[in-house]
């Protein structure tokens, strides 16, 4: 009987032994918790608010003002996995066609995952991809503007002017041939969609985590001041803003740049390393000044803020 | 007291004493599996390694003077810091450590095990131990323990000043603690005491193994840069606590106790050289990685239990419960800044939080004999969290963002764990105890890693051991101890030098198997030693991050910086011999030796084994001793603590971004001269 | 003493087993430059060069696809090294030893031989710099009957302390052992393929242009090689 007795609490213990190790959620205790997520679609103040001249780093430095008059761009295909548990996974792959200038203050909810596994989901993305038949026309954008992005596949489309009151525009190649311009109005359609993975916050681990019986409000993030950095940035903000580019990119003075000017206008011409730029780091190569509008449009999904997604992927 | 498990252990007073040990931590080190060390000076909390874990300054190790709980919570410098220097070693009567999670009243941090420091002076009179040597070593300790009172009541004060075994190494301390016991009425009796301690250390720092090899930089040396010489720790520790207990006419017993503590540190280490960049002003760089931490702590807390009387239910079935509850509330303020030397500017703020933390535990623990052979004990424990976190730079603006909004991050968070804990003893013979032990515990998060809402995701420890005890001659003569365990974690820790805190790494598992003898074959020795061999390691991917999106992970890879071998021999002679006229001679001999396998490092690395030999030698008579107390012995060139991280100290043209091995040198052989007075 | 180490070796031994993730790796890294062609330039101008020295590094490579100094706190290898060497000689020339370890690579940050360390209030030249340059050219432009023969200084420099020349340039490899050799392929003749000579057409037929610095031209060669006809970076069978 002692022997029976012995044998069993050894291989009681024995057996506890193996017990595999858990993740949080499930530490604990008891079954597998749940919780909800929210995705929300958050637009950097500077697509509503523009951007100021100035010398602060916020500011553009050339004394340059931006005014955004429709920032659209197409968002969709959130996913989020977990590495500690390959069972766990949030996808939602519609895409929403979205006028960034007109968000709720709140933000607008891209997708909404219940009841799912209260863990941490450390793989998050989300794509910027190019608009087409099946993207959704989000609430807040006018049925043309949502036509305009299906119909020219755009994945990113901003229209805009810069101002400045003695500005001036000159020649990419002849820089002391100058003519006064005091507004350049840009208008600009790209389709540059990227998918945007490993998004982290800008403290602490990938992803986020979901608690228990709560709700994780996760705002993936889409910047408005790319194109004005002199440099493109990989995580922390170590930039410039300038605006000069834009306006000598008019090349035929008629107070508009178009991408097709940009096309035609060399980048080593407009982005001299002498006033601090360096377009090392993109995802395609920057030949011209619209090859750098359309990496830095590569460039706008963030998370959480300022948090950063830095694997980047074109999308076709 | 009972032991909770094969691996419990009580270290008495004659095996705490065989040996020189540099402060109350080192008392620890007696215990199988563990090694204790003070690589980051005398301010700063002792490191402790136990059965494969690498509990840093106590994240896996719960740590108790008594009643009071000592690690501290959602600590700047580590979860569950908790520095045992302020315990003064002479009013130390006997330290328990218990490894592995078995016992119900085990709390947070109990991840590989816990100890308890009980106070006591049992050579009651007047005492007073000089001790001076190398290094300009100095230590002055006194005891007043009168005769007429019990040996639970007691006084003490110790200083210590040294220069430190190599450049900018000093250090000064002062403790002070005293305890009074009352009996208010018969079975009613009251323990107060109060400990206060303040200790300022100078850093050397970590070097790179590199640069030591190449001459760059002297072994016991600091970098010779205003940044490594600002190094620095100061740290204060005050708490008083109050247990009562109650007797009652059946058997039954009531306890309680109430404690306060207030524990501040504020440190400045750089680990890393010249690599860190200003997130307020990212133009400002290169300026020194000095990381000023600086964590106050303000806590109260309180423990109550109820005892039943013994119950027979049969003669073959009988035993008792003990329901129990425990309680603290802890108002945290830490920061942690980069600062400029030599002029210590602020040149960068990292944290600057508030952290209320609460946590209320209960338990119910059984006892229960069951025939003459076989006893059950333990029972469930749960415990809840709060944490309330006032992150005065959380939603961070960066400098180049426009201010759309207030600076801050408020949130807060609330988590459960629960989990049984038990030991089943089978005692065939008198002589020989099987014992087989399970038991689920918890650590607690750094709150400041939580987010809103989050379900403060405990650290979950499962522990298992099967052991055999044999006492031949009964346990006061030999107890031998023989014990297989495994313990898993779903979430462990390391140490990031970068932040100079804890960081995640995933889940990890330990196996090993420990053996230890306690000897007292004749009344004038005793003799200690254990063998403890562990298997540990990470069982997932660690987190991911930013910078490292999919983190290389192969399975079974070996957990860094955790020897796989500790073993620890400890050996005492203590001898009265008669002398003319009746006065005795007192003569005492001690040996410890510690020997470290080589610990696994990142990278395929392992670091040099280690082993440790510290002998003391005294004589006198009853109330004059004189003695010799030497440390290292063999004078081994060793590292305390191993590391590999990037760093950059300006001593290659470019600096190297691969990770590289750093150490903590150890303290090379210290001879201090001791003379003890006991009136 | 002797015992003493005796017993560490031992248990050296006994106790070194187990897989430890990670490992230390080193293997060379070797440079191949294209030899001397013909290229089109800006306003149909022909160049061709006639020399092309170049400093490469330090070169750090990182897991992350956007290696910076903020992404890129530990690197996975790195070529510390930095010497001049021949763009123009598409044989392999030894560049110095990769110390790292196992695992993936998405990215590289590297100098061309100016630095901008985090300790540095300004930039400086490595020892290994081309004469105190990233890069040395010579060679001749022609249009039609117009003929310029030029040389260029070109000093490629970190933009803020504490930052490398070029970041988050994508390469991709999964580096197993040291078994393998780093193959760094620069095509010199496609960095003045963005030059327009137009800037020097009014130079004397007979002089030898001196790219300025601060020229369009300059900054065109340092356009390419930062960004549009970077090196490349390959894992090969040693």
């Amino acid at each position: 009987m002692r022997k029976h007795l012995m044998t069993g609490a050894v291989c009681v213990a024995l057996s506890a032994c193996e017990t595999g190790t858990d993740d949080a959620s499930s530490s604990s205790g008891g079954a597998q918790a749940k919780g909800n997520a929210q995705i929300f679609l958050e637009a950097e103040d500077t697509i509503p608010e523009g951007l100021e001249p100035g010398d602060g780093e916020e500011n553009i430095q050339d004394g340059w003002t931006v005014r955004y008059d429709k920032f659209l761009a197409v968002v969709g295909n959130f996913r989020a996995t977990s590495s500690a548990n390959s069972q766990a996974s949030l996808a939602k792959p519609d895409v929403l066609v979205v006028d960034l200038r007109s968000l709720p203050v709140g933000g607008l909810v891209l997708a909404e995952f219940t009841d799912v596994a209260a863990i941490r989901y450390d793989r998050v993305g989300y794509d910027i991809p190019n608009a087409s038949a099946s993207s959704t026309c989000a609430p807040g954008i006018s049925a043309d503007d949502c036509a305009m992005m299906k119909q020219n596949g755009y994945s990113i489309f901003i229209e805009g002017v810069i101002s400045k009151t003695d500005g001036q525009s000159c020649s990419p190649t002849q820089p002391n041939q100058c003519v006064a311009a005091a507004e350049v109005r840009f208008r600009w359609g790209l389709a540059a969609g990227t998918a945007f993975d490993d998004c982290a916050p800008p403290e602490g681990d990938s992803g986020f985590s979901i608690p228990t019986g709560g709700t994780a409000q996760v705002k993936p993030t889409i910047h408005g001041d790319h194109w004005f950095f002199t440099n493109i940035t990989q995580g922390e903000e170590i930039t410039e803003r300038k605006a000069q580019w834009i306006a000598n990119g008019d090349l035929d003075h008629d107070g508009e740049t178009t991408l097709a000017e940009l096309g035609q206008v060399a980048a080593s011409d407009v982005f001299p390393a002498s006033e601090g730029y360096n377009l090392s780091g993109a995802i395609i190569p920057v030949n011209t000044a619209r090859d750098y509008v359309e990496a830095q449009a590569r460039t706008l999904g963030d998370f959480q803020g300022e948090g950063e997604c830095p694997t980047r992927r074109i999308l076709d | 007291m009972a032991a909770r498990a094969g691996s419990d252990f009580i270290l008495e007073r004659d095996v705490l004493t065989a040996a020189p040990r540099q402060d109350a931590s080192a008392l620890l080190a007696t215990a199988p599996g563990v090694y204790v060390s003070r690589p980051e000076g005398e301010a700063v909390a002792q490191e402790i390694q136990l059965r494969g874990f690498d509990a840093e300054h106590g994240q896996d190790m719960e740590l108790r003077l008594g009643s009071v709980p000592l690690n501290q919570p959602s600590h700047v410098h580590g979860q569950g810091y908790a520095d045992l220097g302020f315990i003064i070693p002479e009013a130390v009567r006997a330290v328990r450590v218990t490894e592995g999670v078995y016992d119900p009243h085990q709390g947070d941090f109990a991840v590989a095990g816990s100890a308890t420091y009980e106070l006591g002076v049992p050579e009651r009179g007047y005492h007073l131990r000089l001790e001076g040597g190398s290094f300009g070593a100095f230590r002055l300790s006194g005891v007043w323990a009168p005769s007429d009172l019990p040996e639970d009541t007691f006084g003490a004060v110790q200083f210590r000043r040294t220069q430190g075994f190599g450049r900018n190494r000093g250090a000064q301390s002062a403790s002070g603690m005293a305890q009074l016991a009352v009996d208010l009425a018969p079975g009613v009796r009251v323990v107060g005491h109060v400990a206060a301690h303040g200790s300022r250390a100078n850093l050397a720092g970590i070097l790179r193994r590199d640069d030591v090899e190449a001459g760059r930089v002297g072994f016991y040396e600091s970098y010779a840069t205003p940044s490594a010489n600002m190094q620095s720790a100061l740290a204060t520790h005050l708490q008083a606590g109050l247990d009562a207990e109650r007797k009652g006419d059946t058997g039954g017993r009531t306890t309680f106790s109430l404690w306060a503590q207030y524990t501040t540190l504020r440190l400045r280490q750089n680990f890393t050289g010249f690599l860190e960049r200003s997130r307020q002003r990212p133009e400002w760089v290169g300026r020194g990685d000095l990381v000023e931490q600086s964590n106050r702590d303000f806590a109260l807390g309180a423990r109550a239990a109820q005892h039943t009387p013994r119950l027979h239910v049969r003669d073959w079935l009988h035993g008792r419960f003990e329901l129990g509850i425990s309680a603290r509330t802890d108002l945290i303020d830490q920061t942690v800044n980069l600062l400029q030397a030599p002029q210590n500017e602020t040149w960068d703020q990292r944290v600057d939080a508030r952290v209320g933390a609460a946590s209320v535990g209960a338990y119910a623990d059984a006892d229960w004999q069951v025939t003459s052979w076989l006893r059950l004990r333990g029972g469930p424990r749960v415990d809840a969290l709060y944490f309330d976190l006032d992150d005065r730079l959380g939603n961070f603006i960066p400098s180049s963002q426009r201010k759309t909004h207030l600076v801050g991050y408020r949130r807060t968070a609330l988590g459960l764990a629960y989990g049984p804990r038990g030991t089943a003893e089978l005692t065939p013979f008198r002589e020989l105890s099987l014992l087989a032990s399970y038991g689920e515990g918890y650590r607690s998060p750094q709150a400041r890693q939580l987010e809103e809402g989050e379900s403060a995701p405990f650290a979950k420890v499962r522990s298992a051991e099967v052991a055999v005890r044999v006492t031949p001659g009964g346990p006061e003569r030999a107890t031998l101890t023989a014990a297989a365990y495994y313990t898993s974690l779903s979430s462990d820790l390391a140490f990031d030098p970068t932040e100079g805190a804890l960081e995640k790494v995933g889940p990890t598992t330990r196996r090993g198997v420990a053996a230890h003898a306690l000897l007292r074959p004749a009344p004038w020795l005793v003799t200690s030693a254990s063998v403890t061999y562990v298997h540990a390691t990470l069982d997932a991917p660690p987190p991911a991050t930013a910078d490292n999106p999919d983190p290389p992970y192969v399975p079974g890879r070996l957990l860094p910086y955790v020897p796989p071998l500790v073993a620890r021999l400890d050996t005492s002679v203590h001898h009265r011999i008669p002398l003319i006229r009746g006065v005795p001679l007192i003569l005492q001999a001690g040996t410890s030796v510690t020997v470290l396998s080589p610990r696994p490092l990142p990278h395929g690395q392992f670091a040099d084994p280690v082993m440790l030999v510290d002998q003391r030698v005294a004589f006198g008579t009853q109330h004059l001793q004189l003695g010799v107390d030497v440390m290292n012995a063999a004078d081994l060139r060793y590292a305390q603590n191993e590391y590999a991280y990037v760093s950059w100290w300006g001593t290659s043209e470019v600096p190297s971004r691969i990770p590289a091995r750093h150490f903590s040198a150890g303290p090379p052989r210290t001879v201090l001269a001791t003379l003890e007075l006991h009136l | 003493m002797n015992t003493t180490r005796c017993i560490c070796i031992f248990l050296a031994f006994v106790l070194s087993c187990g897989a430890s993730g990670q490992r230390e790796v080193e293997y060379a890294a070797v440079g191949v430059g294209r030899a001397a062609r013909v290229v089109e330039a800006r306003g149909g101008w022909q160049v061709t060069l006639e020399e092309a020295r170049v400093a490469l590094g330090p070169v750090y490579f990182c897991a992350t696809q956007a290696a910076s100094a903020d992404l890129c706190p530990s690197a996975r290898a790195e070529l510390l090294a930095t010497w001049p060497w021949d763009a123009l000689d598409p044989r392999s020339q030894h560049l110095g030893t990769v110390h790292g370890v196992t695992g993936s690579i998405g990215s590289a940050q590297y100098d061309f031989g100016i630095v901008w360390l985090e300790t540095d209030t300004q930039p400086r030249a490595l020892q290994g710099a081309v004469d105190g340059h990233s890069a040395v050219f010579r060679g001749r432009a022609t249009r039609g009957d117009r003929t310029l023969r030029f040389v260029a200084n070109i000093d490629a420099i970190p933009r803020a302390q504490g930052t490398h020349v070029v970041q988050g340039a994508r390469t991709s490899a999964d580096v197993l052992d040291s078994h393998t050799r780093l193959e760094v392929t620069v095509d010199p003749n496609l960095w003045w393929s963005g030059v327009d000579f137009d800037e020097f057409v009014d130079a004397p037929a007979d002089d030898v242009v001196v790219v300025p610095a601060d020229s369009r031209a300059a900054n065109a060669v340092l356009v390419a090689m930062t960004a549009n006809a970077t090196p490349q970076f390959r894992w090969v069978a040693p």
